[in-house]
């Protein structure tokens, strides 16, 4: 009677355990999965109950020499297993590394093992690839480091052509972007540099919003009209870079913002008047980052912004009484008239590094250096027009008529520079804020000059690489482009040189020869046993 | 111990086995081995110094790919040293012998397995032949050489420890042949079901299970080693594996005595 009930107990325990099982790993009901506990517990406790009541069978089964062998080994191959499998998850967790590549280039620079080591959460870093049109070894050998420094830091690859959601939940346009995210914060990336991603983290992880003030007042366009004429695009595209946008009228305010990263004053209609003028010019003493969009003059006879002018002249900027125009008849594949002055190519610059799209300016004059410069100050044109394009000067000409001619010697002969950068180191050192990173670079001031501000603007901001020129350029005036400078680690160049006639012995003998040496000898072997 | 090794080398080399694996091996080593090297010459000659993405490093762009190509040749020539180590001596009644000498088993276990790795590392050898061969005509770095020949001892030695107990299962070598190189096959590939383990697994467990898969993966224990890095968590990985292999061929073996 016993015997039999024990019998049953036991199958029913099994069928139990195994349904348990099922609802363990069964994907479609997750909610199921809380009862298999239940089922296993109880499942387990029948088993017990029943060998309770059938200890002396199972005991006279273990006195067979048989079964206590296989009980035996069985028991020391659980032991040994788990005393390697503790070695070895001590292992994972301290383990040593010795890069012995000449250059080291497996090795993270101290920046970035420092940064690193100051991770107080999970950072996930998403590498969103495309299997075609990329080499994800780079990537795979750089992050493995990263994640190696860090156990918060975990990466992973995501096919941005099959996981289309994923890449469009993260904001993702081009391949190679990494992503990554710490405490809620999302920072992207493009490139597998150490510089790039150490600069990556370091954003995401101080988190600290760079504030970008629009001057208000004489006209500028403002972040939040959502006229053509407005900036609202533009502020849109700030804001998912994780910069704050703000308006400032500096006569009320009588000084620059202090937290302002970027101040742009954005085509003013009218002039500015001197104080504002002082006061920029102060926040430029103090490194301060400056971008001006000038349009040309209406007509000939508008009065000239006599004070903003003389500020950009004092930084070396020539800015031209003229409306460019472009007859290279680029302009139309998008369906804009010679008014609309484009660029193609750029001249080398920060801003422009890596830059290959066209951009286009409908109305804008010449901006470039003066010939000699100005206290010392020389900007770099960083933006430049055709050169079948030139600066007419003929305003009214232009304006009425639209029938214009290029006038040697009167009209600016192209290709014209529309757009320059300037950068100089703080004359008065500057107090740095406390807790910042004695490995960032020290602060300049920039000034960027354009003369043109409807580039930017919501009509035109989405036309080939607008928004791109005017992020890139943001982006080099707020310092955004190196929090720190580490030197790229490439593997040395190593190459191998041959002679024709050396790759031809190296075939034979790779191919023929050593095989064949190999080859012949177990024949010997075979052929002398014989 | 070492007496059994060399009993063990002595076979291996007295027959033609060892030259036709080796031989074999090295024909299709020398394919890969030119292939690369063609590109990798006409690479330097038409990118100037300096220039394109990245600089041509002969260790990083041609050693070290046409390693990990030589892994996967591994997987199918390996079954062919280790399949005949016990299947053979059960098939021709000398298991009997073995198991009644005076010598333990774990003196013929490790000379077994010492006679093995021999001639894998003969193997090696015969591929460090053309690799040192690039010396003549450039200045590759030899620490990384080390490591990834370091790396590939060990992996080797994995799987021959698997192939061993493989072998020790059966009497038929073309059966523990087979067997093994699916085992190798799984270890291969496990971690590419790593991926789908939170799928499988649920939230809670999946992402424990999906560690171990891709730990157990046992090519990418080999990666560190191939780029020029000495790892000790890879060194722990392998000789767990090799020694837990051992143990349970042992084992296997010990049980021939009292299963029936």
């Amino acid at each position: 009677m016993m015997r039999k009930l024990a019998d049953y107990s036991n199958w029913l325990a099994i069928a139990l355990v195994s349904v348990a099982l099922a609802l363990f790993l069964q994907p479609w009901r997750p909610e199921w999965s809380g009862y298999a506990r239940y089922l296993a517990v109880a499942g387990l406790v029948l088993l017990l109950l029943s060998m309770l009541a059938g200890w002396r069978d199972i005991a006279a089964t273990f006195q067979r020499r048989q079964t206590r062998l296989s009980t035996i080994t069985i028991t020391s191959v659980a032991v040994v297993l788990g005393i390697l499998v503790l070695i070895n998850i001590i292992g994972t967790r301290q383990s040593k590394r010795w890069d012995l590549t000449a250059n080291a280039v497996y090795t993270l620079s101290d920046q970035t093992q420092n940064v690193l080591k100051k991770l107080d959460g999970p950072l996930a870093i998403k590498v969103f690839y495309s299997q075609k049109e990329m080499d994800l070894q780079r990537y795979k050998d750089q992050l493995a480091e990263y994640e190696h420094a860090s156990s918060h830091v975990s990466v992973e690859y995501v096919d941005a052509d099959r996981q289309r959601a994923k890449a469009i939940q993260y904001k993702v346009e081009a391949y190679g972007t990494v992503v990554l995210e710490y405490n809620g914060r999302v920072e992207r990336v493009t490139g597998s540099g150490e510089q790039d991603l150490t600069t990556g983290i370091i954003k995401v992880v101080t988190g600290t919003q760079k504030k970008i003030y629009l001057t208000q007042g004489h006209g500028e366009k403002s972040p939040d009209s959502t006229e053509r004429a407005g900036f609202s695009t533009v502020k849109t595209s700030l804001e998912r870079e994780n910069y704050g946008v703000d308006k400032v009228a500096l006569i009320e305010h009588g000084q620059v913002p202090a937290d302002a990263a970027v101040l742009i004053v954005a085509g003013p209609k009218t002039d500015l008047l001197a104080p504002e003028v002082e006061a920029i010019r102060k926040y430029l003493a103090g490194g301060g980052k400056l971008m001006v969009m000038l349009d040309p003059p209406e007509s000939s006879k508008s009065a000239p912004l006599a004070n903003l002018e003389g500020l950009l002249r004092q930084w070396g900027f020539d800015i031209g009484t003229n409306v460019v125009v472009d007859a290279s008849g680029l302009g139309q594949i998008f369906g804009a008239d010679a008014a609309t002055p484009v660029a193609a190519s750029y001249p080398a610059h920060p801003i422009t590094d890596r830059f290959g799209y066209m951009t286009a300016y409908p109305l804008a004059r010449s901006i470039g250096p003066l010939k000699n410069g100005a206290n010392g100050h020389t900007p770099d044109t960083f933006i430049r027009t055709s050169p079948r394009s030139w600066g007419e000067s003929d305003i009214d000409g232009l304006m009425k008529s639209g029938e214009v001619k290029f006038d040697e010697g009167k009209d600016l002969k192209g290709p014209v520079s529309i757009g320059a950068a300037v950068s100089a180191p703080v004359d008065a050192p500057v107090q740095t804020p406390a807790g910042a990173d004695k490995n960032a670079k020290p602060s300049e001031t920039r000034v960027v000059a354009i003369g043109d501000s409807d580039f930017a603007s919501n009509a035109y901001v989405s036309v080939q690489g607008n928004r791109d020129m005017f992020m890139n350029t943001i982006g080099w005036l707020a310092q955004q482009e190196n929090l720190i400078s580490i030197r790229p680690r490439e593997a040395s160049d190593r190459r191998l040189t041959m002679t024709t006639a050396e790759t031809r012995l190296i075939f034979f003998l790779a191919i023929f020869g050593i095989p064949g040496a190999i080859l012949a000898m177990g024949v010997y072997t075979w052929w002398r046993r014989r | 111990m070492f007496a059994i090794a060399q009993k063990e080398i002595r076979a291996y080399f007295a027959s033609p086995i060892a030259y036709v694996v080796i031989g074999l091996f090295s024909i299709l080593f020398g394919v890969f081995y030119w292939t690369i090297l063609d590109w990798f010459v006409k690479q330097g000659m038409q990118m100037a110094p300096g220039m394109g993405p990245q600089s041509l490093n002969v260790n990083e762009r041609m050693i070290r790919p046409l390693l990990q190509n030589a892994m996967v040749m591994l997987l199918f020539v390996l079954p062919m040293i280790t399949m005949r180590t016990y299947a053979e001596e059960k098939r021709s009644g000398t298991m009997e012998l073995l198991l009644t000498s005076p010598i333990t088993d774990v003196q013929i276990l490790v000379g077994k397995f010492l006679g093995a790795l021999t001639l894998y590392a003969a193997m090696l050898g015969v591929t460090l032949v053309y690799v040192l061969a690039l010396f003549a005509f450039g200045t590759p770095e030899w620490k990384p050489l080390v490591t990834a020949y370091l790396g590939l001892l060990l992996f080797g030695g994995c799987f021959v420890s698997v192939g061993m107990l493989v072998s020790s299962f059966t009497k038929n070598q073309i059966v523990a042949g087979m067997m093994t190189f699916v085992v190798f096959l799984l270890l291969w590939v496990i971690d590419w079901l790593a991926g789908s383990a939170t799928g499988l697994f649920g939230p809670s467990v999946g992402p424990v299970v999906e560690e171990v898969l891709n730990y157990l993966s046992i090519t990418q224990h080999f990666d560190d080693f191939g780029k020029g890095i000495i790892d000790t968590k890879h060194l722990i990985f392998y000789v767990s594996f090799i020694t837990f292999g051992l143990f349970l061929t042992a084992r296997s073996v010990d049980s021939e005595r009292w299963r029936g």
